[in-house]
């Protein structure tokens, strides 16, 4: 699904070039469950950046699927995004004047999913999550859990072919975080492949493979 | 496929949606299960070969999508989805919300009323076609002051005009008409106009009810100017409200005045002023201005050049009708005061001056309302500045919702959309504020019309002024919402994400340029603060300006007009009988209770020339009356005596040439000397000697600012009833004047019933209203100075609180290393202090140069007047400052440990 080959990314600085990624090449399977291990400034959240094409400053060579991502333009990897990919994140980034149904209502609008059909399909991630008696609540009047869940469901609810998910235990207690990786795990028998970047080991161990970085390197295994 | 056919599907597919995605789930199904089967037969397994058609085919959702963005209008659901959500926000921050819209409508509103009246009253006030076309025709006269000024027309000369039709078309002429009806109270006099037969046609406006004149509905007028029969009379809209209750029934009444019986066939519209003004008048049709004296130049004129002709051929055909008049009547056209006057001559200008340069406050009018206009600019751009500020604000606190929205699939076109779609809901809110503010702030504006100034159209608002300045005001809103976002939208998804994350923004620029704004909002606040403060200094000082003499509880009476020489028969007998009148009148409010002493005074309108001893060229001196003993003036007004002495009954009689005069005229004739026993001719060869010198006395009904005339007073017995103003009764009271009026009509009443109703003025009440004018503007000038103030401190706040959020955790470590809270007040306080203190340098800068234009509204105050400037700029830091200290507050209120922790 996924093939990275000489994957760099640099800042330019006063002292010279700074690398935030080295040489990074690998390859990730439709329906593997990855994860992205390393020390603070390792470039992982970068490199989870990269292969969710927000990040366009890099160089090498990324083929997702058939396409080649590194000879598409910002906008063409927008597309790929929105088709392919839900994102994540450690902060949960919810819209906060957005109810919790409006939360997951607004990637099918951007997708030009009529009413009807986009109103079914909260209501189906409502259910599947069940947070059906939160849909009408704020972010702010959840638990962080509850906010990530919605998270997670806003991520899953065009139906990506990819979820990548940064640190997303992160501001959450240990239960909570429990629930959501076995939420991941469950996704990913069905058939959903994940790519997660964590620091904790415990949750590293529902996927199948860690890939480690340190200083911008994949570290060989 | 041209657009109307391409609209024509999209709107069918719009409204058959449904149909259209049942066939589209269809067809794509159809799609992927024939290359499934393809797979199958390649040899895939049945998992295997469906997952590589869907690769294969593309994502069906996607797809899906794109068909959609193909057909139908999305846009719609788009634009209903935005609406809906920038109603929500709207109504989630009601604070930002008010301020931006109640900021918006003031702008739009107050400034599209002043340009609206201004257009009405300074800019087009003729109106019709042609405009241009028509000119005012006069007599050029010296009057009082040394430039000409634009007088009537004699009699023979209107009828001279008539006859030149090559180069006018129409010719109308007017002469003011008095009419008298007897009553059981005093006779009820009221003024018109006897007018051309045409009269009305010149102007093309319709009339409210009934019609105007017919060609043969015209009268010959008598000697007096009155009609010879009995005629037709139209009536202005304030007549035919204050004497006919506005019913509209008058038409076809007729009544009776002056022996002649008028019938009414028509009332104009009340924006119909002319040429009186506001005051109630009526107009009837004459054929020929009044034969009366024809020396004197009573009737004005207008007339329409007819196409191709210019003003400068008009005027000198004019020249040349002058210099005919000059041959044919010479006795008229070449007398003595023409002469004196640089010479019988006929001036043209076009009509549209008439109503700016006519004296009856046009001057104060136009002063007040190019001021006003000026002002309103300032605080429009203080508007759009401050409104620019609160959107540039609020967009940056959205980046990190952009930041989401872009990460879940908008792309950049819908993030402006939608961002535009709240900047013009706000921005109509605003407008539709704006527009009740202009018809709020015309009603108030037009109350600041004088009375007296003519008017021909209607005052409504300005369709150019409303577009120009809803374009700004809404431009400020929608251009200052929509750059961050598109800054925004071309930054990276994950570093904005980041930052956001972490509570930073990508706005270190923006954050300058918000600076630089509340700079430019302080610096245009501190402007508007000068005017005002000088303008307040301006009015302080006119109300409190020495008149001269004491204003407390004086009140001045002013008989109607009295029956003249030709109903007496002789001047001498008229005069005889107004002086008796009037030392009546004196012994009888004399005697009233409540009353401490009565004097008698009158002036001429103008000065007339007068030869020093021992000079040649004359001197022009003003001649005033003045009652003697009991009925001294200047007693009764407290006018000091500075020398000599007070007038006595010796001092009456024409053969008499005793004066007192006022220390004007002292200076102006024999400077560095006393005046006392010197001497002067009046040009009929009479000597004057001074026996007393007064001090100057203001002329209550005059301009503030109008400087004192050299006067000479005479008993006013030797001219008790034509020419000049008054005579006029002046009454010291003991209480408030206003207390004795009705025992003064009744006294009157009593010595003498022909005469018209008595009118009554409270002196200090005079006083302060001849300062309306000034004491309006300077309000206004408060009012917009404040709003500015308001404006600029809500600028500072929200910068300061919005400096103080993102520097929350800068401030955290801070406390945590060892800040102490006053330390960080003082931080804040700094930051808010160096805005203020920049905006006020500038500011203090940009009014030095610009209040010079304030000049001519000030009364003995300096444009640059130290102590207002030092005054307004305090004011503006201390409000400055005051508006810091929230966010400062907020910012010692930090907590280190709950900051540093959330990282």
């Amino acid at each position: 699904m996924i093939k990275l080959r000489n994957i760099e990314k640099c800042y330019k600085t006063k002292a010279g070039f700074t690398y935030v990624l080295r040489q990074i090449t690998l390859d990730i399977a439709e329906g593997e469950f990855v994860t992205i291990m390393g020390p603070s400034g390792a470039g992982k959240s970068t490199l989870l950046g990269i292969l969710g094409m927000y990040d366009h400053s890099w160089e090498g060579e990324f083929q997702f699927l058939d396409y080649p991502v590194h000879r598409l333009n910002a906008k063409e990897r927008a597309v790929l995004n929105k088709r392919f990919v839900g994102f994540v994140f450690q902060q949960f980034h919810l819209l906060d004047d957005l109810t919790v149904a409006e939360n997951l209502d607004i990637p099918l609008s951007y997708r030009n999913i009529p009413k009807s059909e986009r109103q079914a399909l909260v209501a189906d991630a409502l259910d599947r999550f069940s947070i059906v008696a939160k849909k009408d609540l704020y972010p702010s009047q959840l638990s962080g859990g509850q906010q990530q869940l919605v998270a997670v469901a806003r991520a899953l609810i065009a139906s990506p072919k990819l979820i990548l998910a940064d640190e997303p235990t992160g501001n959450l207690h240990t239960d909570q975080g429990r629930e959501i990786m076995e939420l991941f795990k469950k996704l990913n028998r069905e058939g959903t492949t994940i790519v997660q970047v964590t620091h904790n080991e415990a949750w590293a161990a529902y996927g199948q493979r860690i890939i480690r970085l340190k200083d911008g390197w994949m570290e060989k295994t | 496929m041209n657009l109307l056919r391409r609209l024509q599907l999209r709107l069918r597919a719009t409204v058959r949606k449904g149909q259209f995605d049942r066939e589209m789930d269809e067809e794509m199904r159809a799609h992927v299960e024939m290359q499934a089967q393809a797979n199958l037969e390649a040899g895939m397994g049945p998992e295997e070969a469906r997952r590589a058609a869907l690769r294969q085919f593309g994502w069906v959702e996607s797809i899906k999508e794109t068909c959609r963005e193909q057909r139908g209008i999305v846009w719609l659901e788009h634009l209903a989805q935005d609406v809906r959500y920038a109603g929500r926000l709207l109504r989630k921050n009601p604070g930002f919300t008010a301020v931006v819209a109640l900021t918006l409508a003031l702008g739009i509103g107050a400034s599209t009323a002043v340009f609206s009246v201004l257009d009405t009253v300074l800019f087009h006030p003729v109106p019709g076609p042609e405009p241009h076309r028509l000119v005012e025709i006069g007599e050029r006269s010296h009057g009082n002051k040394d430039e000409p000024r634009f007088g009537g027309l004699t009699t023979p000369a209107v009828e001279v005009l008539k006859t030149k039709s090559e180069v006018f078309s129409d010719v109308v002429w007017y002469s003011s008409l008095w009419m008298e009806r007897t009553t059981a109270d005093f006779i009820d006099g009221f003024g018109g106009d006897a007018v051309s037969a045409n009269f009305f046609a010149l102007w093309n406006i319709k009339p409210l009810l009934g019609r105007t004149f017919g060609r043969d509905e015209a009268v010959r007028l008598n000697e007096r100017g009155e009609p010879e029969r009995d005629c037709v009379m139209v009536l202005s809209y304030a007549l035919w409200q204050s004497r006919f209750g506005g019913d509209r029934g008058v038409l076809g009444r007729t009544f009776e005045a002056s022996g002649r019986h008028f019938t009414v066939i028509g009332v104009m519209p009340p924006h119909f002023q002319f040429p009186a003004g506001a005051y109630p008048t009526f107009w009837v049709p004459a054929e020929t201005p009044p034969p009366g004296d024809v020396e004197l130049a009573n009737n004005s004129v207008f007339a329409r050049l007819r196409p191709g002709v210019t003003l400068a051929q008009a005027q000198a055909m004019l020249d040349m009708v002058a210099r005919q008049l000059l041959q044919e009547f010479p006795a008229i056209y070449d007398n003595s005061w023409r002469r004196r006057g640089g010479g019988f001559a006929l001036m043209t200008r076009p009509l549209a001056n008439t109503f700016t340069q006519t004296p009856y406050g046009a001057k104060d009018l136009q002063q007040t309302l190019w001021g006003l206009l000026a002002a309103i600019g300032f605080v429009l751009l203080i508007v759009c500045v401050n409104v620019g500020n609160l959107m540039l604000a609020r967009t940056e606190k959205r980046q990190h919702e952009l930041a989401i929205r872009a990460a879940v699939g908008a792309g950049r076109g819908r993030l402006l959309r939608q961002l535009l779609t709240e900047s013009l809901l706000l921005a109509g809110l605003g407008a539709a504020g704006g527009l009740a503010v202009t018809f709020s702030g015309m009603k108030i504006l037009v109350s600041l019309i004088p009375q007296s100034m003519p008017r021909l159209r209607p005052i409504q608002v300005d369709g150019h002024a409303l577009a120009a300045t809803l374009i700004m005001a809404l431009g400020a809103a929608v251009l200052f919402g929509l750059v961050p976002a598109w800054h925004a939208s071309r930054a990276s998804v994950s570093g904005a994400l980041k930052q956001a994350g972490m509570g930073m923004t990508l706005s270190a620029g923006w954050r300058r340029y918000r600076g630089a704004l509340v700079v430019a909002e302080v610096a245009l606040s501190l402007l508007l603060l000068a005017g005002a403060g000088l303008m307040i200094e301006s009015v302080i000082r006119m109300l409190n300006t020495n008149p001269g003499f004491d204003p407390e509880k004086l009140l001045f009476v002013h008989p109607g007009l009295l029956r003249g020489e030709k109903y007496y028969g002789s001047y001498e007998a008229a005069n005889a009988r107004a002086a008796a009148l009037f030392e009546e009148l004196h012994d009888r409010f004399a005697a009233l209770p409540g009353v401490k002493a009565v004097g008698i005074s009158k002036f001429e309108f103008f000065r007339l020339g007068y030869t020093l001893d021992g000079q040649d060229k004359p001197i022009g001196l003003l001649p005033a009356g003045t009652g003697v003993g009991q009925s001294d003036l200047f007693r009764a007004m407290r006018i000091p005596l500075l020398a000599g002495r007070y007038f006595e009954k010796t001092d009456i009689g024409d053969k008499v040439g005793t004066v007192i005069v006022n220390q004007t005229m002292s200076r102006l004739c024999w400077p560095g000397e006393s005046a006392l026993n010197k001497r002067f001719r009046a040009a009929g060869g009479r000597v004057y000697e001074v026996v007393g010198i007064v001090g100057d006395a203001a002329e209550v009904r005059g301009r503030f600012d109008d400087k004192v005339e050299p006067t000479f007073y005479r008993p006013y017995q030797e001219n008790a009833h034509s020419g000049g103003f008054g005579p006029y009764l002046v009454i010291r009271t003991q209480g408030d004047p206003r207390g004795l009026i009705p025992a003064i009509r009744d006294t009157m009443k009593a010595v003498e019933r022909s005469m018209t109703a008595p009118w009554f003025e409270v002196v200090r009440q005079t006083l302060y209203e001849r300062t309306q004018a000034q004491r309006t503007y300077m309000l206004y000038l408060v009012i917009f100075a404040g709003v500015g103030l308001s404006l600029s401190a809500l600028g500072i706040y929200g910068v300061l609180a919005y400096s103080v959020a993102r520097r929350t955790r800068e401030i955290g470590i801070r406390m945590a290393l060892g800040a102490q809270r006053r330390q960080v007040m003082a931080m804040v306080m700094t930051e808010g202090g160096r805005l203020a203190a920049i905006g006020v340098a500038a500011g203090l800068v940009l009014a030095l140069w610009m209040t010079r234009l304030l000049r001519s509204q000030l009364y003995e105050v300096s444009p640059t007047d130290p102590a207002v400037f030092a005054a307004v700029a305090l004011l503006l830091f201390a409000v400055a400052l005051l508006a810091c200290l929230l966010p400062a507050i907020r910012a010692t209120r930090v907590d280190p440990m709950s900051t540093l922790r959330s990282e």
